[in-house]
């Protein structure tokens, strides 16, 4: 049999298109040929993993999974410094802290740019270096990933600018903006997370929703960041720290 | 049924309905014993991290098929998947178990998940060669296996569906025949 056609075959069988007696065929075929069954085991496997809801459900399970790990940093940074003081100062630094900070502990109330301090972490970068071979987008995707991982972000926001230029990826588009953002472009970064919203590629829409509320803060326009904030749905990504900022964000 | 049991249930069911509250509630709970225990077998936190990640996704793959219930705790069962991908990826192939206790936990893999497991090599195998094809190629095998329409694919490149068509075979040939030329292709059981 053809290659091609083999294939098609076995495409057929892993989504049921195979009438019943070509089901039979092909299944005594394979009970023969022990490397046609190695095949069409690893063509299950492709099309498992390359399916759309494991797709969605793998960028969803990477975006909790960097959550954590800022999460995590951010912890150990809190926690680094007593450990050096010890625990007696320790205890003594909390009740001078309590003491000062008394007032404000017992009413939590953020200004925009406090919340936006906060709760703001650059996006990291996910994106991994291509081998160049001579192609220019890919050397144009190398500059740009580390020009954003090297903190140049006023480079980094035009290379991706670029890159999505010539081919529409949003994956290009959504690194625009956080560049624009991490480079304190705030306003620009809003129009461009705005871009990535009314894309149709949903992929981004709730990581663009949620710096864009950011975004927003960063600005001084709190009304709108509380809109953005206040539509999140309970399963977006961020829907607990967009509730925890609604409750303690200045009026 | 006991409050962990609920809550055990209530985490199949996100993973079932990729419930972004309930995966969050899973990475804060289980994932920190998870990065502890592969630390603890010469891994390093990317490598449970990824572990993790594949974990969740075997488990979603079992839920999705089987009309399927725990019969023991989760971090149990979570843990028994992990420490079986953790030994796949090592290829230490000795130590795999589809039964364990833990924390006087009887935990056992049924058919499907131990298939699954067995077939991670398989997958890790197929994910090295895909990432080493040309972006043109990934971008279409993508596309084809996300089951959007050749026509669709074909007007999102500027290409002709025919073009489409013959492109989608010749980077899944070389998929599979740069898979089936690695040296690990023959170890592999069927």
């Amino acid at each position: 049999m053809e290659k091609e056609q083999l294939y098609q075959k076995i495409e057929d069988y892993i989504q049921d298109k195979l009438d019943k007696d070509q089901k039979a065929s092909f299944e005594s075929e394979m009970n023969a040929d022990e490397e046609l069954r190695k095949m069409l085991k690893l063509h299950q496997i492709i099309h498992e993993d390359l399916s759309q809801d494991v797709n969605a459900l793998r960028d969803k399970l990477k975006e909790i999974d960097l959550g954590t790990k800022i999460i995590d940093k951010k912890e150990t940074k809190k926690r680094s410094p007593l450990r050096i003081l010890g625990p007696l100062t320790a205890i003594a630094a909390a009740l001078l802290i309590g003491i000062i900070f008394l007032p404000d502990l017992l009413n939590p109330s953020l200004s925009s740019s406090q919340a936006y301090d906060k709760y703001y972490q650059p996006y990291p970068m996910a994106l991994n270096q291509r081998s160049d071979n001579g192609n220019v987008e890919n050397n144009l995707l190398n500059e740009a990933i580390a020009a954003y991982s090297n903190g140049r972000y006023e480079e980094a926001s035009k290379l991706f600018g670029q890159l999505f230029d010539q081919n529409g990826d949003t994956t290009y588009k959504i690194y625009q903006a956080h560049a624009l953002l991490a480079n304190n472009e705030a306003t620009m970064a809003i129009d461009v997370y705005d871009e990535v919203l009314n894309s149709n590629d949903s992929r981004f829409h709730q990581q663009a929703s949620w710096y864009k509320g950011l975004a927003l803060l960063s600005s001084g326009n709190t009304v709108s960041a509380k809109e953005v904030f206040q539509n999140f749905s309970p399963d977006h990504y961020k829907y607990m720290e967009a509730q925890k900022i609604l409750k303690n964000l200045n009026n | 049924m006991s409050s962990d049991a609920q809550r055990d249930r209530r985490w199949i069911e996100g993973i079932r309905n990729q419930d972004s509250n309930v995966l969050n509630e899973i990475y804060k709970n289980i994932q920190p014993g998870i990065i502890s225990w592969i630390k603890q077998n010469n891994g390093n936190e990317q490598d449970a991290r990824d572990v993790f990640q594949d974990a969740i996704i075997a488990i979603y793959k079992k839920c999705k098929k089987d009309d399927f219930e725990l019969t023991c705790k989760f971090w149990s069962f979570a843990l028994i998947i992990c420490k079986n991908l953790w030994f796949a990826r090592n290829r230490n192939k000795d130590r795999m178990t589809y039964t364990d206790v833990i924390d006087e936990d009887e935990v056992r893999l049924d058919e499907t998940m131990q298939d699954q497991m067995e077939a991670y090599d398989q997958l890790l195998l197929y994910r090295k060669h895909f990432k080493q094809l040309p972006d043109s190629c990934r971008q279409i095998l993508s596309m084809f296996f996300a089951k959007i329409k050749m026509s669709e694919i074909a007007e999102k490149l500027d290409m002709t569906e025919a073009y489409v068509k013959k492109r989608k075979f010749k980077c899944k040939e070389a998929l599979i025949q740069n898979i089936k030329e690695d040296e690990l292709y023959e170890e592999l059981k069927v």
